[in-house]
């Protein structure tokens, strides 16, 4: 699990570490997590998050997931899907990886859905 | 009439299809025009504001850079009627709302076996391969059960296209 209420939005992961696939709904809150995600680890947070603007600015997967990282977020997975198996499968068993992909995900059988609820002041992602 | 591409692999699309909305919605000026404010409130459950803003559901300001990538979507659809949009980042949700109401533009889907909700609008304007459809129900009847050997044009809400 991870929460942080020290900055606004309050984030909340309450999940174990493992591999999730948010479900399929527009407008949930999932790019805006993304984007807290990122100013969280500048903030010396051990979160961070990857969309598919990293990947066309040359930033590599693995500079995200990486064990030092709790709570990884990949948006808009279904325009690189099929990245970063290997590295998701290795890094799920010390930190949160959370997936936005509408399509079916491949890289792993192990893998449960996850839902995220956005308020004016919070995120909160459960099972 | 809103055309429906469903991916199959072989297909060859005449048409530039756009699979990066976010980047292809940044080219984008919203107008205001009445079915962009129906898919900012029905996908963002927002308002729109003017041409550079909305109002989000909690009442706040924005940019419309910070929209979500469904809305975007919808939004491309509606502006960019010569291009194909790729709803892959699409949830079902954002996918309905786009079929329930837009009645022009193309769009490229994947058939994922969730029939279209019926429950934003049931009058559409669709057409899918040769046919026109003007109901959901008739729509999904025929995705689900009928493409393969084509439809039974006896059920009504389809007509040919020429």
């Amino acid at each position: 699990m991870y929460m942080n209420t020290d900055y606004n939005p309050s984030i909340t992961i309450n999940l174990d570490n493992g591999i999730y696939i948010f479900n399929n709904e527009s407008a949930t809150g999932k790019t805006r997590l993304c984007k807290r995600l990122k100013d969280l680890k500048a903030y010396g947070e051990p979160v961070d998050s990857f969309t598919y603007n990293d990947l066309l600015r040359g930033i590599r997967l693995d500079s995200v997931l990486t064990p030092v990282n709790k709570v990884i977020l990949l948006d808009r997975y279904d325009l690189y899907k099929t990245e970063g198996y290997d590295l998701i499968n290795k890094c799920a068993d010390n930190s949160i990886i959370l997936i936005d992909c509408k399509t079916p995900f491949l890289g792993s059988l192990d893998i449960e859905d996850c839902f995220i609820e956005m308020g004016e002041d919070s995120i909160v992602v459960t099972i | 009439m809103l055309s429906v591409f469903i991916k199959n692999g072989d297909e060859k699309l005449s048409g530039e299809v756009v699979t990066d909305v976010e980047k292809e919605f940044s080219k984008l000026r919203v107008t205001g025009k009445k079915i962009e404010k129906i898919l900012i409130e029905k996908i963002e459950k927002g308002k729109y504001n003017d041409v550079n803003s909305y109002i989000d559901r909690f009442g706040y300001k924005l940019y419309y850079n910070d929209i979500s990538n469904g809305c975007k979507a919808a939004l491309c659809v509606v502006n960019f009627t010569d291009k194909i949009i790729d709803l892959a980042e699409c949830g079902n949700n954002a996918r309905d709302i786009i079929i329930s109401f837009c009645k022009t533009g193309n769009i490229l889907i994947e058939d994922n076996g969730i029939a279209i909700s019926t429950q934003y609008n049931k009058d559409i304007d669709v057409r899918i391969d040769k046919y026109r459809f003007f109901d959901i129900d008739r729509l999904n009847k025929y995705i689900s059960d009928e493409r393969l050997y084509g439809p039974d044009m006896s059920i009504g809400g389809i007509e040919r296209c020429i």
